[in-house]
């Protein structure tokens, strides 16, 4: 039987479907009657489906033109 | 990511023939996340540095470029070599990186087991309910600029192998093989890499979602 902290240490795994068919029924059956693991999964799906959708951080076109001409300046060296 | 669309076939052919503006644009997209990976394997002071001898690298080697590994997963190759390249410059006794034995090290020393000791019972059960998020939509979470910051503020604190790992794979949505191959290290490594960073970020989105305050 899979207790709480059983389920937050493998919580990773379970959300991104790490586990097998035997190590997710246990998981199931514990969410059945644990509604504090349930709450603790659904935030961290949320989190991470949060992550995924953080802008990539970009430079400027200005900036990145700006690493180009040192780098392509630095090639004769 | 919002990046990927843009890596398709024509784009690569451009940078194969060293089109001026395809490259451009390649370091438009990838300079800060390359730079943030450089700074994990060589330290902030040197990464800024070895990532314009790594655009050095890409650039020369752009039209040998067959395709055979995804063009970021290439890009972050040639950095992790010019990271251990300028270490060993750097440091003369510096002996090859051995990320697996680094990531062990942090894995025994980023205090989470503590953190589970002290937030379950002995029998396995919480000490303490699980707070209760009232934001609870990714937008919601998106919106809140102060969180955000927050967010980057405990992302940037992380130890270094599970800042590049959580980076790869939650922001940049990097297939876990393939960090595997960048970072050197195992499937079971990356796995529990990742997972201790989200679960250090989500005590701090609980604290926020509790107290309103990073
Ligand atoms: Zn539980």
């Amino acid at each position: 039987m899979l207790n709480c902290r059983d389920i937050t240490k493998q919580a990773s795994d379970y959300v991104d479907g790490h586990l097998s068919v035997r190590q997710r029924l246990a998981f199931a059956f514990h969410l059945l009657i644990c509604g504090q693991c349930r709450a603790f999964l659904r935030q961290l799906r949320l989190a991470v489906g949060m992550y995924h959708r953080v802008p990539a951080k970009e430079l400027s076109a200005e900036e990145a033109a700006a690493v180009v001409s040192k780098v392509l300046a630095s090639k004769g060296e | 990511m919002s990046v990927k669309p843009e890596l398709d076939e024509a784009f690569v052919a451009s940078l194969k023939k060293q089109d001026h503006p395809a490259f451009c644009r390649l370091v438009q997209l990838f300079h800060k996340r390359l730079v943030g990976f450089a700074g994990s394997i060589a330290g902030v002071e040197l990464a800024e540095d070895v990532v314009q001898e790594a655009w050095l690298s890409a650039w020369k080697g752009l039209p040998g470029y067959e395709g055979r590994a995804a063009l970021s997963t290439w890009l972050y190759t040639i950095v992790r070599h010019a990271c251990i390249a300028r270490l060993r410059k750097e440091k003369p006794n510096f002996h090859a990186p051995a990320e697996a034995d680094e990531a062990e090290e942090e894995l025994a020393n980023d205090g989470l087991d503590e953190w589970f000791d002290s937030s379950f019972k002995q029998d396995g059960h919480r000490q303490e309910a699980v707070v209760d998020w009232h934001m609870n939509t990714p937008e919601a979470l998106l919106e809140e600029k102060q969180l955000q910051n927050c967010i980057d503020h405990h992302i940037a604190k992380l130890q270094p192998m599970q800042k590049a790992v959580f980076e790869l794979r939650d922001m940049d949505q990097v297939d876990l093989e393939q960090i595997c191959n960048m970072l050197q290290l195992t499937h079971s490594n990356v796995r529990v890499l990742l997972h201790r960073a989200r679960l250090r970020l989500q005590q701090v989105l609980d604290h926020y979602q509790l107290t309103g305050e990073c």
